[in-house]
C-alpha cells in the first residue's frame, strides 16, 4: 500500500517543486519582507532626519541641546520670540515641525505651549522631553541622571503561565510562535493553488481516467495529500531558515537589539509544529474534496477562497483572545485544525499553553483531518468520472454508491 | 461598435456569475456572517474595561506589594494616594501574598537598580489591559523616590512639561480627526482600493481562461466580435466587483450603526463624500487598467495557472504604489509621492492615500484622472487586439516573450 502512495507522492512533489512558479512563490515572501522592511527603515530614517524643533526660551533655561551618547533625533533651534518661530513653522523651506514655548520661570512653572501644524511624531516629542530632563538634572550624578531619563526597564513576569514580557525592550523571541503561525498561513495559500490545480488538470485532460486504472482512488489521494504536506513543510523550512538568517544578520551586523540574545523556547515551537502537521493535512484534504466536486477553475478558486477564510478567524476575534488568552473561545479554537496553529501562536505570547491541551488539540486535529481525508477520497471517487456534472454533498454519504 | 452585443455579453456574464453559489456566498453571505460574528463577539467583550495605554484606571481597591533591597523607597510621597503599597522583606513573603490573592502583584527592585534599571512586576496571569496601567503608578513612585527629599526636582524629572497644545493653519487632510479610526483610515482606504482593483481583475482572468479551456469561446466568437466579448466581460465584472465592495462596506457600516455600536466607532468620525467619490472613480480606473491587462494575458494563456508569473509582473506597479504608501502617508507632499500619484499605473492607490492625509490642490487629482483616462484608452486598445481568434483559440504556452510578440504583431 505504502509503495504506490509513496510513488504518487514523490511524483507530485517533484513535479511541483521544480516548477518556476513554485520557486517564485518560495522567494516571494522573503523578498517582499526584505523590500518592505528596507523601505520602512529608509522612510523612517529619511523622515526623522528632517525634524526640526523650535524652542522659545525667554528664561534661557536650555543650555544643553543634545543628549550624551544618543543620536540626535531632531534638530533643536532656539528662537527669541514666538512670532519668529511661528514664521519658521510656516516657512516653505526647512520648516519647523513643532514649537515649544517655555515660560520665563521654567522649571518653577512647567506649563509649556506646544504649537504645530501637523501633530509631531512621538520620537520628536520624547526627544525634546529628554532634552529638558538632561538640562533639569545637569548637576546630578551621572547614574541618577541616566536612570531618570531612560526610566526603569520593566519586565512583567506571569508566574502561573511561565511567561515574561520585557515591556521596554521586547525581543524577537517573544514573537517566534506568532511568526510560525504567520508562516503557516502564508504556506497554506500557495499550497491551496497547487492542490486545486493538480486535481483540476488531471480531470480536465482526462489523465485521471488512465491513472485510476492502475492505482486505487485512496492511493492516489493519499499520495497527493502527502506530496502537498511535504511541499508545505519544505516551504516552511526554507522560510524559517530565511527568518533565522535575517534575524541573525539584523542582530549581529546591524546591532538591532530586538534581534539580539534570542533564546528559542523549543516547547512552543514543538507545539506549533505538532498542530501544523494535521492542519496541512486538513487543508490538503479539504481542497482535494473541492477539486473533486467542482470542475471550472473560476468557481474552484472562489470556493477555495472560502475554505481558506477560517484561517483568519483567530485574527478576526483577536481582541477577545487578547483579553482572555486562556478563555473559552481561545480554548475551542485551539482544538480545531482550521484555527489551532494561529490561536496557539497568539496564546503563546501570553502563556505557556499546557502540554495536555496541546496533546489533546493535536489528537483532535488529527482525527478531524483524517476524517476529512476519508471524505476527500469519497468525493474523489464520486467525482473522478463525472466531469461537468454537479455532485451533491449527500452523495458522499450514500453507502450503496460505494458498495457497487 | 455594436453596443447591443456588448450589453448582451455583459448581461450574460452578470447572470452567470450571480448564479455561482460561491460568488454569492463570498460577495454577500460572508460579510453578513462576519458582521454577525463581530456583533456577537464584541458584544460579549463589551463589558471588558477599556483602558488606553497612558491612562490609569480607578484604582482605589488595588493593593500591590514591593520588595526593595535597593532601599530607594522610604515613604509614599503625596500625589500617589490611590494605590495601597505593601513592602515585603523578601520575594518568598511577597509570593505567598500573591498566591493568597492578598495583592494583585508585586515589584522587585534590585540593589543595582540605578545602574541596570531592571524592575520586575510579578503577577499570576497576564492581563495587558490591567497590568501595564497598574505599573505606571509604581514607576512614578520609584522615579520620585530616586531623588530622596527633593520632590520638586523628582516631579520635574518625571514630568518636565505640563502641555497646552495648539494647532495652527492645518494642512492635514479631510479626515484629520482626533480619533483612532481617522488615523488608520488612509491605510484602510488604500488596502480597500487595492482589493477592489485586484479581486474583479482576478475573476476576469479566470473567466477568460475558463471559456478558452472549455471551448465555449469558439461558439461565442461566432456571434460577437472579440472586442465586444472583452469589453462586455470587463464592464460586467467591474460592476459586480464594485457591487461586492459596496456590500462589504455597507455591512461594516451597518454593524457599526445598528449593532449597538459594538465596533466602538468614534462618534465624531466621518468620511468626506468628496474623497469617497474620488476613491470610487480611481478604483474603477484602476480596475480598467489592470483588469484589461490581466484579461489580455488570460486571452493568451492556455490555462489560468500559466498566467501567475506574468500577473505578478503586471501588478508590480500597483504593489510598488501600495508599498511606497508607507512613505507617502508620512510625506504626502514629497516629489516622489506626487510623481507616483500622477503616474497612471500607481495613481489609483497613491493619489487616494495622499488625499486622505493631506489637502491636495484640486488640479492634482484632476490631472491624474486625465492621465489615467488616456492610459485606459491606450491599454484597452492595445490589449483588446489580443482578443482575436488566432490568440484566443491557440493553446501555446504563455511567456513574457510571447506576450510582447503578440502585442507587437497585433
Amino acid at each position: 500500500m505504502m509503495g504506490p502512495v509513496w510513488e504518487v507522492a514523490v511524483y507530485h512533489f517533484k513535479r511541483e517543486v521544480f516548477k518556476k512558479s513554485y520557486i517564485l512563490t518560495l522567494l516571494s515572501l522573503p523578498l517582499f519582507l526584505v523590500f518592505t522592511i528596507g523601505l520602512g527603515q529608509l522612510a523612517t530614517s529619511a523622515l526623522n532626519n528632517d525634524i526640526r524643533i523650535g524652542v522659545v526660551d525667554p528664561g534661557g533655561f536650555l543650555q544643553v541641546l543634545s543628549i550624551e551618547g544618543r543620536q540626535e533625533t531632531a534638530e533643536i533651534i532656539i528662537f527669541n520670540s514666538k512670532i519668529e518661530a511661528e514664521a519658521r513653522l510656516r516657512a516653505e523651506t526647512d520648516p519647523l515641525r513643532v514649537i515649544y514655548v517655555l515660560p520665563a520661570n521654567y522649571p518653577g512653572n512647567r506649563e509649556v505651549d506646544m504649537i504645530y501644524e501637523d501633530y509631531p511624531p512621538s520620537e520628536a516629542r520624547e526627544y525634546f522631553s529628554d532634552i529638558l530632563k538632561t538640562n533639569l538634572l545637569a548637576g546630578q550624578q551621572e547614574a541618577l541622571r541616566n536612570r531618570a531619563i531612560e526610566g526603569p526597564l520593566l519586565t512583567i513576569k506571569a508566574i502561573s503561565v511561565n511567561r515574561e514580557f520585557p515591556v521596554n525592550n521586547p525581543s524577537a523571541e517573544l514573537l517566534i510562535p506568532l511568526m510560525l503561525a504567520v508562516i503557516y498561513i502564508f504556506t497554506i495559500f500557495p499550497i491551496a493553488g497547487i492542490m486545486v490545480g493538480a486535481l483540476g488538470d488531471e480531470k480536465t485532460n482526462r489523465t485521471i481516467e488512465v491513472v485510476i486504472t492502475s492505482i486505487s482512488p485512496r492511493t492516489m489521494i493519499s499520495g497527493k495529500i502527502l506530496a502537498v504536506s511535504a511541499i508545505a513543510l519544505l516551504q516552511v523550512t526554507i522560510w524559517i531558515f530565511f527568518f533565522v538568517g535575517a534575524a541573525w544578520i539584523s542582530g549581529n551586523w546591524f546591532d538591532i537589539v530586538f534581534f539580539q540574545d534570542i533564546t528559542v523556547h523549543w516547547r512552543d515551537v514543538v507545539a506549533i509544529a505538532s498542530l501544523a502537521l494535521p492542519g496541512f493535512v486538513f487543508y490538503g484534504a479539504a481542497l482535494v474534496m473541492l477539486g473533486s466536486l467542482i470542475d471550472d477553475s473560476e468557481t474552484l478558486q472562489q470556493a477555495s477562497g472560502l475554505v481558506l477564510i477560517p484561517l483568519f478567524l483567530p485574527i478576526y476575534v483577536l481582541p477577545v483572545i487578547l483579553d482572555q488568552p486562556d478563555g473559552l473561545l481561545a480554548m475551542v479554537f485551539s482544538f480545531l485544525p482550521i484555527t489551532s496553529v494561529q490561536t496557539v501562536g497568539i496564546q503563546s505570547l501570553f502563556m505557556e499553553v499546557p502540554s495536555w491541551r496541546i496533546a489533546t488539540a493535536t489528537g483532535v486535529s488529527w482525527l478531524i483531518s483524517l476524517g476529512m481525508t476519508w471524505f476527500a477520497v469519497r468525493a474523489f471517487r464520486v467525482g473522478m468520472l463525472r466531469y461537468g456534472k454537479r455532485i451533491r454533498i449527500g452523495e458522499l454519504f450514500n453507502r450503496k454508491q460505494f458498495a457497487r | 461598435m455594436n453596443l447591443e452585443k456588448i450589453w448582451l455579453v455583459m448581461r450574460q456574464e452578470i447572470y452567470t456569475t450571480m448564479r455561482r453559489a460561491y460568488f454569492v456566498i463570498f460577495a454577500f453571505g460572508l460579510p453578513v456572517i462576519m458582521g454577525v460574528i463581530a456583533i456577537v463577539f464584541y458584544a460579549i467583550n463589551s463589558n471588558a474595561p477599556q483602558t488606553p495605554d497612558e491612562e490609569v484606571p480607578p484604582v482605589e481597591d488595588i493593593v500591590q506589594g514591593f520588595v526593595d533591597p535597593s532601599g530607594y523607597i522610604q515613604s509614599i510621597p503625596e500625589g500617589i494616594p490611590l494605590y495601597t503599597f505593601i513592602e515585603y522583606t523578601g520575594e518568598e513573603e511577597a509570593h505567598a501574598a500573591l498566591e493568597r490573592a492578598f495583592i494583585s502583584g508585586y515589584f522587585v527592585i534590585p540593589e543595582d537598580f540605578l545602574e541596570t534599571g531592571e524592575l520586575t512586576y510579578v503577577v499570576l496571569n497576564f492581563n495587558f489591559a490591567e497590568d501595564r496601567p497598574n505599573t505606571i503608578v509604581f514607576e512614578r513612585l520609584l522615579g520620585l523616590s530616586l531623588f530622596g527629599d527633593d520632590l520638586a526636582l523628582g516631579a520635574a524629572a518625571m514630568e518636565p512639561m505640563i502641555l497646552t497644545t495648539r494647532e495652527i493653519v492645518s494642512t492635514s487632510g479631510p479626515i484629520a480627526q482626533d480619533n483612532w479610526l481617522a488615523e488608520q483610515l488612509p491605510f484602510f482606504l488604500v488596502i480597500l482600493l487595492y482589493i477592489v482593483i485586484l479581486v474583479p481583475a482576478g475573476v476576469l482572468v479566470n473567466s477568460v481562461t475558463d471559456e478558452k479551456k472549455n471551448r465555449v469561446i469558439e461558439i461565442l466568437l461566432s456571434s460577437v466580435s472579440a472586442s465586444q466579448f472583452f469589453i462586455g466581460k470587463l464592464l460586467a465584472l467591474g460592476l459586480l466587483g464594485i457591487l461586492q465592495t459596496l456590500f462589504w462596506i455597507g455591512t461594516i457600516w451597518a454593524v457599526g450603526e445598528f449593532g449597538g455600536r459594538p465596533l466602538n466607532l468614534p462618534s465624531d468620525f466621518t468620511i468626506p463624500t468628496q474623497l469617497l467619490v474620488w476613491a470610487v472613480i480611481f478604483a474603477f480606473m484602476g480596475y480598467a487598467m489592470y483588469g484589461t491587462q490581466m484579461a489580455g494575458i488570460g486571452a493568451l494563456a492556455p490555462d489560468v495557472k500559466d498566467t501567475r508569473s506574468l500577473t505578478m509582473l503586471i501588478l508590480a506597479p500597483l504593489i510598488v504604489g501600495y508599498t511606497f504608501n508607507i512613505i507617502f502617508l508620512e510625506a504626502p507632499d514629497s516629489t516622489i509621492a506626487l510623481a507616483l500619484a500622477l503616474f497612471p499605473l500607481t495613481a489609483p492607490v497613491v493619489m487616494i492615500g495622499r488625499m486622505a492625509v493631506a489637502n491636495i490642490p484640486w488640479w492634482q487629482p484632476a490631472l491624474s484622472l486625465l492621465l489615467q483616462v488616456v492610459a485606459v484608452i491606450w491599454i484597452v486598445r492595445l490589449f483588446t487586439r489580443l482578443f482575436r481568434a488566432q490568440t484566443l483559440l491557440s493553446g501555446q504556452p504563455l511567456t513574457l516573450k510571447s506576450l510582447i510578440t503578440a502585442l507587437r504583431t497585433t
